[in-house]
């Protein structure tokens, strides 16, 4: 829902500052989630300014809830979803939006009909790699959105805890994770091979 | 349901400046070589790229004209393009692609997709509807794409090269249905090619661009027979002499020919290449203009030979096999190249 504006934006605008904003976007991507999660802390907690102000008028809380483990994981997965999708945008050929721009069609109609459908199997393959990588995240969430069971407990941090008492179910949990994540990258293979 | 265009901006290393009348029901074609501005011309026509400079008017709707700040977007401008490798949406059935107009003008579903396997009727397609573009052959992706342009109810019809894509089988075919199509239309056309045959077939009147300029425009058969440029001559296969006439003397890079009729000033002048006789020995006789020649290139063209010779007068002789064989020409010699007065068509410059 954001990422695809995004990588609009990113591909198509020649606004000033794109490649900032571009390196911005990206930059979860190599930095520690640890420190995505001390980020997103100081950015979103309740002392903070942004924090506050959400809980003040929305009531809403981010830190150590479920919506602050899915804001964690979106902050690290997106990367992976706007570069795909980017690319795509970058790639198809923009004269078929022409056509249909002299067929009349809007923009709005363009995009909609002619530019996502013409960018379909990477807006599956972005997702489904975003959809990985976020259940794979482990730093931003333990430290952003806390280790609270039942409402920020992900499966990464279920395995780090069993590893202190119950070890057999550490592996089991850990192997579900391991097939889940070779069978999405086994799917997506070709894709991703072929946009690269 | 006509266009009035003066178009000028500016294209890589030189500026495209082209103005065009076209009455509605007739077609224009605008013809030239690879890279002289015919497709920007199209493009800006249509709305792909603003104009810089001049003013573009649709049924005296004024669509561009940078001096006021008007522009008119694509979709607003009513004016059906078919591109030259189509641009058939590859996600749509063929019936889709053509139904994609009247649906983004706001037509219900159920009355766009009648009306699109009508237009597929109209264009012998009715078996295709369901097939995706990359499963069409060309001539049927042409016949789509005409149908998805013509489909919107346009007032100008606009087609950039739509032959070139084709084999020289389906060419011939398609060219002679797009001429039925382009007479049943009733707005204004404008076709760009590259090649005369088109322009012929399927255009009244035709404009000459070269390096974004107009060198020539009119009825077909009056570019045709009075060429003003090197290029045209050579697109309709005609020798071009550019020279100043005294009398019936002319004058050219220092040669001088015989012509009929008395003229005064700069001229141009066509030669037939078929009119050209070449010898071996200088000839006598009745034709009055001969000069001694050197062969440059000797080219087979289809059951002819085109001989290009160089000399006080560089010009293109077409002559039989027979007579080649029979002179024994070959690259290099020298010959004699008799033209008769009557042979030579002279026009003011």
């Amino acid at each position: 829902m954001f990422g695809t504006p995004l990588a609009w934006v990113l591909a198509r605008t020649e606004i000033p500052g794109r490649s900032l904003l571009r390196g911005l976007v990206l930059l979860p991507m190599v930095l520690p989630p640890v420190v995505g999660g001390v980020a997103l802390l100081s950015a979103f907690s309740r002392r903070s300014l942004i924090g506050t102000w959400l809980f003040d008028a929305f009531g809403l809380q981010l830190t150590f809830t479920t919506a602050g483990a899915i804001v964690a994981e979106t902050f690290v997965a997106m990367p992976f979803f706007v570069i795909t999708v980017e690319g795509a945008l970058r790639g198809m050929d923009q004269r078929f939006e022409q056509v249909a721009g002299t067929l009349g069609a809007g923009r709005v109609t363009v995009f909609r009909r002619v530019t996502l459908p013409l960018i379909a199997p990477s807006l599956a393959a972005g997702t489904v790699l975003a959809w990985a990588r976020a259940l794979g995240e482990f730093g931003a969430t333990i430290t952003f959105a806390g280790n609270v069971a039942g409402r920020t407990r992900t499966l990464p941090l279920a395995v780090y805890l069993q590893l202190e008492g119950d070890r057999d179910s550490a592996i089991a949990l850990s192997l579900v994770l391991l097939a889940v994540s070779l069978v999405v990258l086994v799917a997506l293979r070709d894709r991703w091979l072929a946009r690269a | 349901m006509s266009v009035d265009a003066a178009v000028s901006l500016q294209l890589g290393t030189f500026d495209l400046a082209v103005e065009l009348a076209v009455p509605a029901g007739s077609v224009t074609a605008v013809l030239g070589p690879n890279g002289a501005g015919k497709s920007t011309l199209l493009r800006a026509i249509a709305g792909l790229v603003a104009c810089e400079g001049g003013r573009i008017a649709i049924d005296g709707t004024v669509v561009d004209d940078p001096s006021t700040r008007t522009f008119v977007v694509p979709e607003r401008r009513r004016v059906g393009v078919v591109f030259q490798d189509y641009l058939l949406f590859p996600h749509l059935t063929a019936l889709e692609n053509v139904a994609f107009g009247p649906r983004a003008r706001g037509t219900s579903k159920a009355e766009a997709r009648a009306d699109a396997a009508r237009w597929l009727a109209a264009m012998g397609l009715e078996e295709q509807a369901r097939t995706k573009p990359r499963h069409l052959s060309g001539g049927q992706a042409q016949r789509v794409a005409l149908a998805r342009a013509l489909a919107t109810a346009p007032r100008l019809l606009l087609l950039d090269e739509p032959l070139a894509a084709l084999d020289a089988g389906t060419r011939i075919e398609v060219r002679r249905d797009l001429r039925r199509h382009l007479a049943a239309f009733a707005g204004a056309t404008i076709l760009v090619t590259h090649d005369p045959l088109d322009a012929l077939a399927l255009a009244d009147r035709v404009v000459v661009l070269e390096q974004g300029q107009v060198t020539q425009a009119g009825p077909i058969a009056e570019v045709t027979r009075r060429p003003r440029s090197e290029h045209v001559a050579r697109l309709i296969g005609t020798n071009l002499l550019r020279g100043t006439t005294a009398g019936d003397r002319l004058l050219v890079d220092g040669a001088e020919l015989t012509v009929v009729g008395q003229h005064t000033g700069p001229v141009f002048a066509t030669i037939a290449p078929s009119a050209v006789a070449l010898h071996r020995e200088a000839p006598s006789g009745s034709p009055r203009n001969q000069w001694l020649g050197r062969i440059d290139s000797i080219d087979l063209l289809g059951d002819r030979i085109r001989v290009r010779l160089t000399g006080p007068l560089g010009i293109v002789a077409e002559v039989t096999p027979a007579a080649v064989a029979e002179l024994g020409l070959v690259e290099g010699d020298e010959v004699w190249a008799a033209v008769k007065a009557t042979e030579i068509e002279v026009y003011a410059e």
